[in-house]
């Protein structure tokens, strides 16, 4: 069955040596870039990019094992961390300077836990008491303290889309001290506690742990997303369960959602499309979750269930040389959810040992067959970056005179479609207010009026209805299903009204045409009685029927609709 | 002035001549009369001069054959209401009684009884007929069932016949249509289309609130019987039992068809009246009210409705109906207070501000502030005589064009004026003391553009 997943492997993974006893591999998440370290860098560094100008080579003397090696942003300089208690960098200008430079972490008994670049000439050195900023000056080959703080650390998390930096501090490793870096230095956010399924009494030991936390963007909005692994004394608790905290204005962080996993056992997270997903290594599955869905809240806190049931990714083959005939290429299936995989930020999958990173993807239109709840799906539709096609498949399909869907669940779809329409058209309107006559039209004004949802990434208009979904359906429009349609079509109708959205005349002309159709002038003439239809400028096509009814009708309205009159006159040529 | 009486019915009955064609079973053509206690000998002689009168007037114009006799004390209207089949109502005139030298004298007001109305009366009693039992032709094989059905029927129906009451409203027999704005409109025709998708049984439905139709998917012809059924008859009735304190209050209840909590019952639910449609279609008539909201459900006669329908019926229709009863309630009260004419027409009850009747043929929609409600009980705001001139002056407009105005002056100095064109009527009653035939001519253009903007229009 083809709807038997809804993630999947990026087509063309970015292949890299394996790791082995020469080999070491290194992933950047800021640059997305692997690195193959063979030998310590004697026999060659490889490091793959998402692009040819982030993918390079090069050779380096071996001065002991990598702990860490990452470019800076604009590629210039690389730092390389070998010891407990410096940095290593090269220069990149013109090709691979030879000449190192180093420099250490200030306290004498830190140990530099990790180190990060926060622009591209500057880096900061996380170590276990403090944090402390330099200035990268590749032209003199030194590096110039910034700024440093003094707090004790047992590991970090950092995005470098949000420039935030987590730092875990105390014994239970729970307490976050959050770091907005700008350039030149960083500022020092309310500090936040993580709350702890269960804490130990004696003695205190770290609870929280690097790999549980997950810093992402989610909604335009920073996201702390924690893994809660419920203890085994607890009694049959509900398995383990994700926690988010947003960063509320870039200020404080609110504990927001909570996903339930109903599972137990190893997990990984990432970030798809503003989807949370969270990877299931023991039943080799992934669900979905989409914070912005309406879920039961106790007014703080909104409780998720996955968006729908939980599926494997999409079976993935590699193309690998045949080891039997040399010209041919093998097919091998990849073992998903391996446990040499390592799952990075955003959306990231890489097997060490068989070297390959991959991007996880949406595949929507399966999305679409698996999720049963047609209004969750329209939700979840409407915020996907390519939900558009899909959602107007679904559309047509849901509104298919065939199918005959339930028309309640036909009104919440297109109210929650108009909504999202309403709301782009009232933002369209501000800008377009906001914006003075004599600016180019192109230059949006800065920031948006704050909306409590996310401005969706799919807008249906009613142009989008018309033709991709009501001129199909109506074209099945027979017998019954004209029936069907019609009360489509006022349903539609009803949700732009409701939602105080101009009709455009076309959706009349259709709902007009398919009433004739139908022979059901009394139900029109009271829609028109009712003044459901308004009086627009129409089209002019032709016809050949003239049923008596409708130039009864034409008198009728002769002076209080005149354009409606000529477009009936031209349609029916009376 | 002496005592007086209103116009009242003498005898109603059915003969089909085609009966009895041979001397000595006369009695087999009368297939209904009323009073059913009349001896067979009166029956035999009122049928036998109908007949003959209707055999004598036939020579002089067969195209259209007589409706009606005039005597000095009756007035017998005839109707041939299928063919061969007849009906005949015979009313008594009303009198006056007066003294003159002394001496008491009855005065028989002819004039009061207008014809075209009491057609239009006995037209809509057969039609009535033909909603709940067919048409005769169809058991034109059986006298005994046609016979039982009539008497069936009428002996129900007669007694709510106001025959003093029947006016021009009756000769249009059209519908009350609620005005409202289109947002609420499309809220009802939504819950309409929900209700006719989710019950495929559903042939077709109406909606009404409190007396005025708010939506219709039925036939025209046939909903201005079942309006006219529901508005007199059923939902008055009902209503009574709903005032009971006794009863629990619940959200929605059926008007026909099971009561909500005897929905269990099997027989209950078969006790559901069935309709004849014009289309020649058989179906089940189910009513359901929540507040002030009814909803009208014709059902395919297939298969009877189980109990289990009217208890998913219930459970879908009863808060959803409630809803859209609030929605309405609260449309219609922001639109009187919008209304721009209420304020200059002072207020529509007191008896010096001009009153309106419109008849729209197309939809059958009627409008009127003449009657107070249209449940024809009498409660008019312009004297007797004022209606009954309307009637007459709805007779004349036979002779008019198609687009014509009457305007008339009464003896106590109030105005009437009837305006015909594009299929509607508009009739106006004004009370404006010393006015000319000018003023009053632009009044009548005047409350047009008011009441009717963008509905009526003439030249």
């Amino acid at each position: 069955m083809a709807s038997d997943y809804y993630l999947e492997l990026s087509n063309n993974p970015i292949k890299f040596e394996a790791v082995s006893q020469v080999t070491n591999v290194f992933f950047d998440e800021s640059n997305k870039q692997v690195f193959a370290v063979r030998s310590g860098g004697v026999t060659g560094v490889v490091v793959k990019g998402p692009t040819e100008e982030l993918s390079t080579s090069f050779r380096m003397e071996d001065k002991g094992p990598v702990i860490s090696i990452k470019f800076s942003q604009d590629q210039r300089v690389l730092a390389i961390q070998r010891s407990k208690t410096s940095v290593e960098f090269l220069n990149f200008l013109n090709g691979i300077d030879c000449l190192e430079y180093s420099q250490s972490c200030k306290g004498k008994n830190n140990t530099i836990i990790g180190f990060i670049w926060t622009s591209p000439n500057e880096i900061v050195f996380v170590t276990d008491h403090g944090i402390e900023l330099f200035q990268v000056i590749p032209e003199r080959r030194s590096l110039k303290p910034l700024k440093n703080l003094t707090i004790n650390i047992n590991w970090f998390v950092y995005c470098n889309n949000s420039k935030l930096l987590l730092l875990s501090s105390g014994a239970y490793g729970n307490s976050i001290q959050p770091l907005l870096f700008k350039k030149g230095g960083f500022l020092k956010l309310n500090k936040f506690e993580i709350e702890l399924p269960a804490v130990p009494k004696t003695p205190p030991k770290l609870c929280l742990l690097e790999r549980d936390v997950t810093l992402a963007m989610v909604y335009g909005q920073a996201c702390v997303i924690v893994l809660r692994h419920i203890p085994p004394r607890v009694d049959r608790g509900p398995g383990a369960e994700v926690l988010i905290y947003t960063m509320e204005k870039m200020l404080t962080a609110k504990k927001s959602h909570l996903l339930a996993l109903d599972k137990t056992g190893r997990f990984a997270v990432n970030v798809v499309d503003n989807l949370i997903i969270v990877h299931h290594q023991a039943s080799k599955t992934s669900m979905i979750f989409d914070i912005n869905l309406p879920g039961e809240t106790d007014g703080y806190v909104t409780f998720h269930q996955p968006v729908t049931i939980p599926l494997p990714i999409k079976p993935f083959t590699l193309r690998v040389p045949s080891v039997q005939v040399s010209s041919d290429m093998a097919e091998v299936s990849c073992e998903l959810y391996s446990p040499n995989w390592v799952v990075f930020q955003p959306d990231i999958v890489i097997d060490a040992k068989l070297g390959c990173l991959w991007r996880v993807e949406l595949c929507l239109g399966n999305l679409a067959t698996v999720l049963v709840d047609k209004c969750r799906l329209v939700d979840c539709l409407v915020q996907r970056v390519a939900g558009k096609l899909v959602l107007l498949n679904v559309l047509r399909h849901l509104l298919d005179p065939l199918i005959g869907t339930n028309l309640g669940v036909v009104a919440e779809v297109f109210d929650h479609l108009n909504e999202v329409y309403r709301t782009f058209l009232e933002i369209e309107m501000q800008s377009q207010m906001a914006t003075p006559a004599s600016t180019s039209p192109f230059s949006r004004p800065p920031s948006g009026p704050l909306t409590t949802s996310p401005r969706a990434a799919v807008v249906i208009d009613q142009s989008d209805m018309y033709t991709s979904v009501f001129v199909p359906i109506a074209e099945k429009a027979e017998g019954a299903a004209g029936k069907f349609v019609v009360a489509v079509l006022i349903e539609y109708v009803r949700s732009l009204g409701d939602n105080r959205i101009p009709v455009q005349h076309y959706l009349y002309e259709l709902l007009i045409n398919t009433m004739v159709h139908r022979k059901a002038f009394f139900q029109l003439h009271q829609l028109l009685q009712y003044h459901v239809v308004s009086d627009s400028k129409p089209l002019v096509s032709s016809r050949t029927t003239k049923p008596v009814y409708l130039i009864e009708l034409i008198q009728s309205i002769w002076f209080s609709k005149p354009n409606l009159v000529c477009y009936l006159i031209f349609y029916f040529s009376l | 002035m002496g005592s007086t009486s209103d116009v009242s019915l003498l005898n109603l009955y059915y003969f089909n001549s085609a009966y009895g064609p041979r001397e000595g079973e006369e009695e087999k053509k009368v297939l209904y009369y009323y009073p059913s206690q009349t001896d067979v000998e009166t029956k035999i002689k009122n049928v036998g001069l109908t007949e003959a009168i209707i055999k004598f007037t036939d020579t002089f114009n067969p195209s259209k054959p007589c409706e009606a006799l005039h005597t000095q004390k009756t007035r017998q209207i005839i109707h041939q209401a299928e063919p061969g089949f007849w009906a005949v109502m015979t009313l008594l005139v009303p009198t006056i009684n007066k003294t003159k030298d002394g001496q008491d004298y009855t005065e028989y007001q002819n004039d009061d009884v207008n014809d075209s109305v009491y057609l239009a009366v006995l037209k809509q009693c057969h039609l009535m007929f033909q909603l709940f039992n067919g048409n005769l032709t169809c058991l034109a094989d059986n006298p005994t069932q046609i016979k039982n059905m009539l008497d069936q029927f009428y002996s129900r129906f007669i007694p709510t016949l106001k025959l003093q009451h029947s006016d021009l409203l009756d000769i249009f027999a059209g519908m009350q249509f609620l005005p409202l704005d289109a947002n609420t409109f499309l809220h009802v025709q939504c819950l309409v289309n929900k209700v006719e998708a989710s019950f495929p049984t559903v042939h077709s439905s109406a909606i009404l609130f409190n007396d005025q139709l708010v939506w219709s998917g039925i036939d025209p012809c046939d909903m201005q019987l079942i309006f006219h059924y529901l508005v007199t008859n059923l939902l008055p009735n009902f209503l009574e039992t709903e005032i009971e304190p006794s009863r629990p209050r619940v959200v929605g209840r059926y008007v026909t068809g099971p009561a909500t909590s005897a929905v269990k019952d099997e027989l209950s639910c078969s006790s559901i009246p069935r309709l004849f449609l014009s289309s020649g279609q058989n179906v089940y008539l189910v009513v359901y009210k929540s507040m002030n909201a009814t909803s009208c459900l014709l059902l395919d006669s297939y298969s009877t409705p189980t109990p289990e329908f009217f208890r998913r019926l219930d459970a879908f229709l009863g808060s959803r109906l409630a809803q859209i009863s609030e929605e309405l309630a609260a449309s219609c009260s922001k639109s009187s207070i919008q209304s721009p004419g209420s304020s200059s027409l002072g207020s529509s009850l007191s008896p010096d501000s001009p009153k309106f009747i419109y008849y729209n043929t197309l939809n059958r929609a009627t409008k009127s502030t003449i009657h107070l409600d249209g449940r024809k009980c009498g409660l008019v705001s312009v004297s007797q005589e004022l209606i009954k001139l309307l009637g007459d002056v709805h007779s004349d407009k036979e002779r008019l064009k198609a687009c014509s105005e009457v305007i008339l002056k009464t003896k106590n100095d109030s105005w009437v004026a009837g305006k015909f064109a594009n299929l509607r009527e508009f009739y106006v009653v004004l009370n404006t003391k010393n006015a000319n035939l000018i003023e009053i001519s632009d009044e009548v253009k005047r409350m047009c553009d008011l009441h009717l903007k963008s509905i009526f229009f003439t030249d």
